[in-house]
Formats: C-alpha cells, structure tokens, sequence
C-alpha cells in the first residue's frame, strides 16, 4: 500500500467521520425543520421531532416526538452504516392496541412507511421498535464514499434529501394512522398570562377547545389560569398565542395529575 | 341529603350535598360536598372534579350562612396546575359572599407547600379550614391538627364508632375535644347513624355532626337531646 493509499489513523478518520456525519444530519434536521413548518406539522398536528445527542462519529442519529396521549415518547432513529443503513420507527407499545384489540392496527402501523412490512420488529414492554434497511444507492458503500469524498457536493445532498424524506414520511404516516384510529388525543394544558383565553383563540389549534378560564390576579396585578385542550404541543400553543397578540409573561404547561 | 341530578352538567360529574347540623337543635350549617358520580372516561383523574367544583361551588343555592366544604389533600393543594382552581373557587366564592371551606384530608405524604398554599387561601380570602378525620388509626391527623390553626376539627368517623365500645378511644377523642373547645375551635363528629350516636358525640363535647341519621330526618323533626 503506498502512503497516499493509507488509511487514515483511527483518531483522524473518526474525527472526519463524526464531522462528515454531523454536517449530514445538521442539513438533514434543517430540512426537517422547514417540513415541520407547513401543514399540519405547523399547528403540532403532527407532533415534533426533537432531535438528542447521539454518537454522531458512528452515524447514529435519534429524536423523540410526544404523541399526545402517549406517556411513552415516540421517536425516530437512523444509524447511517455505509451499506446497511438502518431507519428506526419507535412508537409506544400501548399505541399498537386497535379500539377493538385486534392486530390491524399494529399491521398497519408497520407498512406505514411504504407498504412493506420493515426487516426487523423488535418490542420491549414499553415500545415497539420497526427497523428498516437501506442497502442501495444513496445508501450502499460506494455511494457513501463519494458524499464523503465531497461533503458539499451533489451525493452529499441527495443523502440529505433522501433521509429528511424518509424521516419525515415514517413518522407522519404512522402519525396519521394513529390519528385515524382516534388514538392520538388532545390533552389539557393549563395556560398562564395576563388575559383569559377564549375558544377564537383557540380555533386554529388541533382540536382546540377552552375548557375554563378563571381569574387568579389581583386588582393592579391582572393574572388569568385557562385550561384549554389541544393536540398541538406545548411549543406550537406558545408560538400560536404569541402570534395571535398576546404579550407579557406567560407559562404553558402540559397538565399532570403528578406534577408538585 | 341534598342529591344533585345525575348526571350534572357537560362533564358528568356529580356530588352529594352532605348536610353539617348543629347538634343541639338540628339546624343546618354546612354542606360538604362529596363525589357521587363521575363518567368512566373521567375517572382516571382529579383535574375535571376540581374544574366541576370550581364551576358549580361559587354558584350554588345555599341559604345565608351555610358553609360548603371541599375535600383535599396535602398533595391537592400542593400541586402547582390543581391551584389556580383553588385559588379561583376561593376568589369567586369570596366575592359571591359564600362561606368556603377547605377540609384538609390525610395524605400518604404531606408536602409543605400544600399547608403554606392553604395558610394563603385562609388570610387572603377568608377560606376556613377544617381538619379532617383526627382521632383515627389514620396518618397524620394530629400532626396536621398541630400543623395550622384549625378553624373547626372534624372526628374521624371510624374513631367515634370505636370509642362507644372502647373507653380507651373514647377518652381520645374527648380529649381532642376539649383541647380544640379551649382553643374555641369546634368540633364536628362524622358518621352518626342513630339518635343514641348523636347523644354520644353530644357527650363527647362535639357541637356539629354529620351522618347518615341526618339525611333520613330530613322532613321530621329533630329530637331534643336527652339531658
């Protein structure tokens, strides 16, 4: 082997690697982000991917997404293996169960993606993980290698395109089907700020509804506890309230029979 | 009993008006409200209990005078999203010119925002608060007894069936009695079922009762005490 073909000493390819890989799912996550800004996915319809820290140097990538109704956070994950990429589905194993108890749910949660069932169904008491495997091109070794080769360059991109593509695909057409069944339920959340809330307030929230309002404040210190319902998430409320005029302090909070 | 209509309302939750009698001569006092009924969908939690209290409370019919009191838990209190439905019930209530009042429950645990939140409620718009089930094999009822200065202690209604049959029990209770009639704070004893009970918690010191006995004298006359 001459120098020039040498492989890179471990340390200097895992840095190159971590740095290949995080350029990646940056763009990627940023491409999410603008799918997740129209739509249903701009009212919380369909719940938001939140990105955690994952071992970028070995192509590992994972966000939660709270399905309201779901203790159990869903998520999805991708472990980008040149050759045997892998595209994770997690949802909560509660969220399988038809109103009916029969398995058409599950079934149909696991062609969600495409109509194939996934390679792999792996289920623990909590969650049940579909697993899928990409092996062609932009996927396969060679592919891969060029993107690496060239990280801003044409195959760089495509494997952006393509895995914001498959992430956003996988997660709202489980997202819809679980919607479908009624399973995806709004919750309450109880709003703090200065005015009360009223139902027009709500009516461009999923399944927004106002459930109570009261006045909490003092003379000069005006202070309004609503309790409203959505599906939307915390997060969406907030930006849409800001949005619809309402300025000053304000907390919103997911409620909870055990939050002290 | 007051029954309200089954079910109440959108939510389909539904209490039971339990009347509070003065001892010596029947006359109602009080009205604790208590759960009677809540659809399926709604019985996993608190949250649309509190919010059909906080709707209904500060409007309802009682005469001038009448106390309504709401169950609690430290933990209740404490929680900062169940609050602003305390504090708003308090508010309306006040504002109304209704008399509310708090009957602190035992707890497994008894955080101590919970006491400091209910402290609040009572300087800042006038909510009694009313110890409840002291005297029991229960929890805590002597450490929250001892815990705020109770407004009216409510007996604990297995304990004043216990102390009929057991002088042990009953010198207890008597002396919780007399320890609160000093303090001038009154004494309420739950779970009368007869006329020989409501003569027993007459004996024990206790000015208020409740129980079963008082919903069926509803449209009779109330017996004079025996002595």
């Amino acid at each position: 082997m001459s120098a020039a073909n040498k492989l890179p000493a471990p340390s200097l390819a895992a840095e190159r690697l971590k740095t290949f890989y995080g350029d990646i799912f940056q763009e990627m996550e940023s491409l999410i982000s603008r799918y997740q800004s129209f739509g249903n996915w701009s009212v919380g319809g369909i719940p938001h991917l939140d990105p955690v820290p994952t071992q970028k140097e070995l192509g590992f990538w994972y966000a939660k997404g709270h399905i309201p109704g779901f203790a159990e956070p869903g998520a999805v994950s991708i472990a980008l293996v040149p050759g045997d990429t892998r595209l994770g589905l997690f949802l909560p194993e509660s969220a399988m169960h038809s109103k009916d108890g029969s398995a058409w749910l599950e079934e149909n949660l696991a062609v969600s993606y495409d109509g194939q069932r996934p390679q792999t169904v792996i289920r623990d008491p909590s969650r049940v993980l579909f697993d899928r495997y990409f092996r062609d091109p932009p996927f396969d070794a060679q592919s891969l290698s060029k993107a690496l080769e060239t990280p801003y360059g044409a195959d760089a991109h495509i494997l952006v395109q393509r895995l914001a593509y498959m992430v956003v695909t996988l997660w709202a057409q489980a997202i819809r089907i679980l919607y479908a069944e009624g399973r995806v339920r709004s919750e309450q959340y109880l709003v703090q700020c200065c005015r009360p809330l009223s139902a027009d307030d709500l009516a461009d929230l999923p399944e927004g509804i106002l459930v109570q309002a009261h006045d909490i404040g003092k003379a000069d210190e005006p202070w309004f506890a609503s309790y409203i319902r959505t599906s939307a998430t915390k997060e969406r409320i907030l930006d849409h309230l800001r949005a619809i005029g309402i300025l000053g302090p304000m907390t919103v909070e997911l409620f909870s029979e055990m939050a002290l | 009993m007051i029954r309200s209509p089954v079910p109440e309302g959108p939510d389909e939750v539904a209490f039971r008006r339990e009347p509070i009698f003065r001892l010596l001569d029947g006359e109602i006092v009080g009205e604790e409200w208590l759960l009677d009924h809540r659809s399926p969908q709604e019985a996993l939690g608190w949250l649309p209990v509190y919010q059909a209290l906080c709707e209904r409370v500060p409007h309802a019919y009682t005469p001038p005078g009448r106390c309504i009191t709401v169950n609690a838990t430290s933990r209740q209190l404490a929680h900062r999203h169940f609050q602003p439905l305390w504090w708003s019930m308090a508010k309306r209530a006040c504002e109304r010119g209704k008399k509310l009042a708090i009957e602190w429950v035992e707890c497994t645990d008894s955080p101590g925002e919970g006491l400091i939140f209910l402290e609040k409620l009572r300087t800042e718009l006038g909510v009694s608060v009313v110890v409840d089930d002291v005297g029991s094999a229960g929890l805590d009822g002597i450490w929250r007894m001892t815990s705020i200065q109770p407004d009216t202690i409510k007996l604990d209604g297995s304990a004043f069936q216990k102390a009929q049959r057991d002088p042990w029990q009953r010198d207890l209770l008597a002396g919780i009695v007399e320890t609160a009639r000093v303090r001038g704070i009154p004494t309420v004893a739950e779970w009368i079922e007869t006329r020989q009970q409501r003569d027993f918690a007459v004996q024990l010191g206790a000015q208020y009762g409740q129980g079963f006995w008082f919903r069926d004298l509803k449209d009779q006359e109330y017996p004079k005490c025996d002595f």
